[in-house]
């Protein structure tokens, strides 16, 4: 069987044929046995994928994923008059800063993380005992977020913090 | 005469000098705290208030989506130099700030006595460093510690 | 303007109108209730969990700065995951830009795929149970050139036409039956190694 019959046999498997092709397709596959073993074959690897698509979730937080769609969005119209545009996005800074400190944390190891804010903030350094953390520092209002993901339900506070905190 | 008061200012300068060199360093004051994050209205029989307008502000700065900020404790730290205060914002939420010299501080988050994260960096005056993470329910949790002296 | 809580009831066709008139919110929640979808596209796609978080935000971005554009003709889903899809297309092609000449792309449309390679003539993936079956394909299809792996997705995941998913990548319909047989054939050979090694 030559390159463009086995190929018209998987048209033929797709739905892809125009009629007229289709019908010498099938009479194909039911004589030649070759054909239909390669058939029987691409049949099986479409069978196999529909469906198993990696399930796989976002590893971060809704709050995070979202903060980070926003100030993009954000810097993007401040900055939609503007010829240049960075050469990076906002979103490698964030993943290369979750990468450092999730690989870190697999370890299970106690981790350092080091973030310089420049010229006019220290370096901070954030050490933690298990998770990620992200940080991010206004000049400006002279205020410092480390934001770590400890998880919710665990709980260093709870739903109904007046009952449980005080 | 000149001999004596030349004299009598050498003492002066020298105990001055040495009152220098042996007094203690001032303490750093801190304080210290718990704060709920949320987008709704805190129910109308919680006796949290509200935090502080100027830590407010500060969060308002800051990467965080929540609309209301309600303080659950608020502890006051003064800490000397080389050493390590403890501060407990709640049965299960205790913060310790070890100062390194200068304004250099470290900061240690305890969730439920575990090592939740360790922060290290300068704090100066007016400044606030807020440790945060998520709480159920789409709320957050937030240990601030500003530098108030 | 409703409450968060609100935010949560509503359809999306609801949070899409409120989303056009500017309301984050509404994009907020349409963003919380596809991400995963979104980034398991784009992972498929780079076989990268790095780059699938970076491009899913960035076709987010792209999908709020369009929500002008979007007319309800699919759902809203479909309507960003296609998004989704140009984006990782479009940093596929930078890639390929920024790469060497290299073997594989001189026989890029085989991909390497041996032309007289055996038929497989069992199902290679009998009894094997779901969650296992889905990390060998995930396996395999990070064995597979992005060329491969781009067309397969398209039309296994996407339920694409060769058509559409010739306009789409911008080949001929006869490279997309080629590059599609040939991602076949290789997903084939390698979920039946999984066999083999068993």
């Amino acid at each position: 069987m030559n390159d463009e019959l086995q190929i018209k046999v998987q048209a033929f498997l797709d739905g892809e044929l125009p009629e007229a092709e289709a019908r010498e397709i099938g009479s194909l596959l039911a004589r030649d046995a070759d054909a239909a073993a390669m058939r029987a074959e691409l049949k099986h690897t479409r069978a196999a994928l529909v469906g198993f698509e990696r399930r796989i979730l976002v590893p971060e937080t809704r709050e995070f994923y979202f903060s980070k769609i926003q100030r993009e969005i954000e810097r993007e119209e401040a900055s939609a008059s503007a010829p240049a545009r960075p050469q990076h996005s906002i979103f490698s800074f964030w993943r290369r800063a979750l990468a450092v400190t999730g690989g870190v944390a697999a370890l299970a190891v106690a981790l350092l993380v080091v973030t310089n804010f420049g010229p006019r903030g220290a370096a901070l350094e954030v050490a933690l005992g298990s998770g990620e953390a992200f940080t991010y520092r206004n000049y400006e209002s002279g205020a410092t977020l480390v934001w770590l993901s400890y998880p919710a339900e665990n709980g260093l506070a709870e739903n109904q913090p007046a009952a449980t905190l005080q | 005469m000149k001999l004596n008061s030349l004299l009598v200012t050498l003492a002066l300068f020298t105990a001055a000098l040495g009152f220098t060199a042996t007094a203690p360093a001032a303490d750093l004051k801190f304080e210290a705290q718990l704060i709920w994050g949320t987008s709704e209205g805190m129910p109308a029989d919680s006796k949290l208030k509200p935090a502080d307008a100027e830590v407010r502000k500060k969060l308002a700065s800051l990467p965080l989506k929540w609309t209301h900020y309600y303080e659950v404790n608020r502890q006051s730290l003064a800490v000397a130099a080389n050493q390590t205060k403890k501060s407990v914002l709640s049965d299960r939420c205790t913060v310790e700030v070890k100062r390194l010299g200068g304004d250099k501080i470290e900061v240690l988050l305890l969730g439920q006595g575990k090592e939740v994260g360790k922060v290290t960096q300068q704090l100066p005056r007016g400044e606030i460093l807020v440790l945060a993470g998520n709480a159920p329910a789409e709320n957050a949790w937030l240990v601030t510690l500003k530098r108030i002296q | 303007m409703p409450s968060q809580k609100d935010y949560s009831s509503l359809e999306d066709a609801a949070l899409v109108k409120l989303a056009q008139k500017g309301d984050t919110l509404a994009f907020e929640e349409l963003v919380f209730r596809h991400r995963d979808k979104i980034y398991a596209r784009a992972y498929t796609m780079m076989h990268s969990e790095d780059a699938a978080l970076d491009l899913s935000q960035e076709a987010w971005v792209k999908a709020w700065q369009r929500l002008a554009q979007f007319q309800g003709d699919s759902s809203f889903a479909t309507w960003v995951t296609r998004i989704t899809i140009n984006v990782c297309l479009d940093q596929l092609r930078k890639n390929k830009r920024q790469r060497a000449e290299s073997i594989e792309e001189l026989n890029e449309e085989s991909g390497g795929v041996d032309r007289q390679m055996p038929v497989v003539t069992v199902d290679p993936t009998e009894r094997l149970e779901r969650g296992e079956l889905r990390q060998k394909i995930d396996t395999a299809l990070g064995k597979l050139t992005e060329e491969h792996r781009t067309v397969l997705v398209l039309h296994e995941f996407q339920e694409m036409e060769y058509k559409d998913i010739a306009q789409t990548v911008g080949v001929s319909i006869g490279t997309v039956m080629s590059r599609l047989f040939y991602a076949r054939r290789k997903m084939a050979a390698l979920l039946a190694d999984v066999r083999k090694t068993e």
